[in-house]
């Protein structure tokens, strides 16, 4: 009796605690709907899993955003190739190695009603200059004049990656004149102006009727934060977000098999899933080790298996998509017994027979971190540690959420992150940052004096097709090396409810909202 | 009378199971249908067949084979838990509620200090400090768990101290020591032991959390916690992926939980 007693009481609580979860969450929902209720008709709600700190552009990567939710919009812009059109600038032309001529539309007007110039253009650079030390890693502004709607910059030094990096977000244009705290309520030129925002929570815009490129479709729209992306899924799934960015590539299928209610849009993006190496490890050091490694990575597998499609494989380090892509050079295939012959060959082999191969009494045993945030990236690591156990290398792997600590302290073996390499579409910025020995990111310090020079003539050269050449150079050469290991490129994706319309997937992460989105009713 | 004949039994049963469980986890080398280590993408998420039991998980791992070599790290490591934490809490408890006076005081405040933190998140801020593997988990758990029972034996030693059989000894001249084995230990441990044997499943659930968490054990080892963690990427496509460990950790901590309420019963009696 009394047994039954406890085992009643222990049913009635668990169904209590699970009320009460259900409660919760339920709580929530209905806030989120009344939201909606709202603006059905005119407002599109957006979901995300990230956010930006404030809404100042100045500051760290908040610019990407500002772009995306259409606040903020740059000189040129991104087309699908990653290549630089004129946006609100009309032409941007080179003078000598380090004077550019800009020269900026006409019609531009701030989302107060001022008018856009070369001097509110020098005004906002000099403060974001001021702020944030990235814009002059991107244009090395020397010095700035304006007249009337001509911009004259002067650089440090010869800039061949120019023209792209003034389509880089963080180069955007606001009033700073303008009255009101940047940081709540910035004056951009887009189609949007921002309502309200509170971070880690819920963005609202309303359209900017005056925007140059004639009045936005939508009379406003709503940016919902979702930090845990299974919420963000099911937000989209039970219709409260009209568009959901970073659905995780395992709950994609729900929405592609639904092709009635949903759009499923992904582009190839330059977002790599990179492999650093540390050269500080006796065993990395050994090319033997590190080709052995790079042949026992099935890339096709990965991405369309592990990854569900969501990423595309990488035949070198660059996209493929891209010009200077390594698709025509040559590749690492996989092939375990490759690996297995090449292990040998350096002379490794199983002395104690613990399945582990040695040398010198040493088994090969590796420390592999990465972290969670990007949902592919553990199982990837998992998969690599299986097979590189069948070619006798020992694998642990360690999950972290960020491997911020282990980058500065060089505390690792092998480390897969997630990178952006190429987000302005130019090869220079990723090999100047990790490829190059003193690079910002070479967390492994790689180092091939060959290398250095050829980036060295990388970051003075102008002509594209050299530039490409050049690029492409470098890439075989740390392929030749297995200096680095690209697995693939994730996809941007987008999941939208199939009445949301107008919008342009972009390979770049810069773009989401402008004014041609609109709902159909 | 017959009442006591069912509980002993049930008790029996009871026991019967664990038995059963422990030496599946012990055997799992010989039970697994398949390498529980070994990934192939060809044969990801495979919905259960004949040669896979349970399905496949997202790296085309057997999910029967998994869980019974998660068992071994679930079951044992708690099991080693307990046992470490029941042997220290109940030495220091134990210490401290006999000798009385400063040796009671200090040990008294410490216990208090330990208990004022939460414990869990103590415990998943240790397992973070000391790094990912199982061995740390252990460590961090421990240190959280021990002064639980060193505070019951404490007060339960203090409550034996007064009894007259006590004050015999001691007029019989045995020592400190040897009071504190003979007399007060006895008469404390079987109110300990059912204890501990309630907190066996807690501990697999605390293990199974700190694993899900990603603070536990590290890949490729296989855990109840860290296949619930792949598991609830594929929370709507592949509920088994959850739902499998999640009954593995029901039933065994069900067992263990009617087990040291059994215990209890019969101890009681």
């Amino acid at each position: 009796m009394k047994n039954r007693m406890i085992k009643l009481t222990a049913l009635l609580m668990s169904v209590l605690l699970l009320g009460t979860g259900c409660g919760a969450s339920g709580g929530d929902t209905a806030g989120d709907t009344a939201v909606k209720e709202e603006g059905t008709k005119e407002k599109a709600v957006f979901a995300d899993t990230q956010c930006p700190t404030s809404l100042d552009l100045a500051d760290s990567w908040n610019s990407w955003y500002t772009s995306r939710y259409g606040i903020t919009e740059t000189l040129f812009k991104l087309d699908d190739t990653l290549t630089a059109q004129p946006f609100l600038a009309e032409s941007c032309e080179m003078q000598d190695d380090t004077t550019w001529v800009i020269k900026l539309r006409d019609d531009v007007t701030f989302q107060n009603g001022n008018k856009m110039t070369a001097e509110t253009v020098k005004k906002c650079w000099e403060r974001t200059m001021e702020i944030n030390a990235r814009l002059n890693e991107l244009l090395f502004i020397d010095s700035m004049q304006a007249d009337g709607q001509t911009l004259t910059v002067k650089t440090t030094k010869a800039v061949p990656s120019f023209i792209t990096s003034l389509s880089e977000p963080l180069t955007g244009i606001i009033d700073v004149e303008a009255d009101g705290d940047i940081a709540e309520k910035p004056v951009g030129t887009g189609p949007f102006m921002p309502v309200s925002y509170e971070v880690k929570g819920t963005l609202e815009v309303e359209q900017y009727t005056d925007y140059w490129g004639g009045t936005p479709k939508l009379e406003g729209a709503v940016f919902h934060v979702i930090a845990d992306a299974n919420a963000l899924a099911m937000a989209q799934q039970s219709g409260e977000s009209d568009l959901s960015v970073s659905i995780p590539a395992t709950s994609l299928e729900l929405f592609e098999k639904d092709d009635a209610k949903y759009n499923v849009d992904g582009v190839a993006g330059s977002r790599g899933q990179v492999i650093f190496m540390n050269y500080d490890n006796e065993f990395i050091q050994d090319i033997h080790v590190r080709k052995a490694i790079s042949m026992s990575i099935d890339k096709e597998s990965y991405a369309n298996v592990l990854n569900k499609g969501a990423s595309v494989p990488a035949s070198q380090l660059y996209p493929d998509f891209m010009a200077f892509g390594g698709s025509d050079g040559e590749c690492i295939e996989y092939d375990l017994n490759g690996a297995k012959e090449l292990l040998k060959e350096g002379g490794y082999s199983d002395s104690d027979g613990d399945g582990i191969l040695d040398k010198d009494g040493k088994n090969i045993s590796l420390r592999m971190v990465t972290y969670s945030t990007k949902a592919e990236l553990p199982n990837f690591c998992e998969e690599m540690s299986s097979k590189l156990k069948e070619i006798g290398i020992d694998l642990q792997v360690e999950v972290y959420e960020s491997v911020a600590e282990q980058q500065k302290s060089g505390d690792f073996d092998l480390m897969m992150i997630s990178f952006t390499m190429t987000p302005t579409g130019d090869p220079g910025y990723f090999a100047d940052i990790a490829f190059k020995t003193d690079g910002s990111s070479n967390y492994g310090h790689y180092s091939n004096t060959e290398v250095d020079a050829l980036i060295d003539q990388l970051d003075s050269e102008f002509d594209q097709e050299k530039r490409t050449e050049l690029t492409k150079q470098i890439q075989q050469k740390i392929i030749d090396d297995a200096g680095y290991i690209v697995v693939g490129h994730s996809k941007y994706i987008y999941v939208m409810g199939s009445s949301l319309k107008g919008l342009k997937t972009n390979p770049s992460e810069y773009y989401l909202l402008d004014a041609e989105v609109y709902i159909q009713k | 009378m017959k009442r006591k004949k069912t509980e002993e039994i049930s008790f029996y049963i009871l026991i019967g199971l664990i038995v059963i469980l422990l030496l599946a986890a012990l055997l799992a080398p010989v039970l697994a249908p398949n390498d529980p280590f070994k990934t192939e993408l060809t044969l990801a998420l495979i919905k259960p067949d004949k040669e896979f039991p349970l399905g496949t998980d997202p790296l085309g791992r057997c999910v029967l084979s998994r869980i019974l070599y998660g068992a071994r790290v679930s079951i044992f490591s708690s099991l080693c838990i307990i046992g470490i934490v029941f042997f220290i809490g109940t030495a220091i408890g134990v210490t401290a509620g006999y000798l009385g006076g400063a040796v009671d005081m200090v040990l008294t405040k410490i216990i208090t200090i330990m208990q004022a933190f939460p414990k869990f998140i103590l415990a998943i801020a240790i397992a973070g400090v000391l790094g990912i593997g199982i061995k740390n988990t252990i460590l961090a758990l421990c240190l959280v768990e021990w002064a639980e029972y060193a505070r019951i034996s404490r007060n339960l030693s203090r409550g034996v101290k007064q009894r007259t059989y006590i004050k015999a000894a001691k007029v019989c001249g045995e020592s400190r020591l040897q009071i504190m084995f003979h007399h007060v230990l006895p008469n404390v441990l079987p109110t300990l032991v059912v204890n501990a044997s309630l907190g066996i499943s807690s501990m697999i659930m605390e293990v199974a959390a700190l694993s899900y968490l990603g603070v536990g054990v590290k890949s490729p080892m296989s855990e109840w916690g860290a296949m619930m963690n792949i598991g609830k990427d594929y929370l709507q496509t592949e509920t088994r992926l959850v739902i499998i460990p999640g009954i593995a950790i029901f039933v065994v901590s069900v067992l263990f939980n009617l087990f040291g309420d059994k215990l209890r019963d019969i101890l009681d009696r």
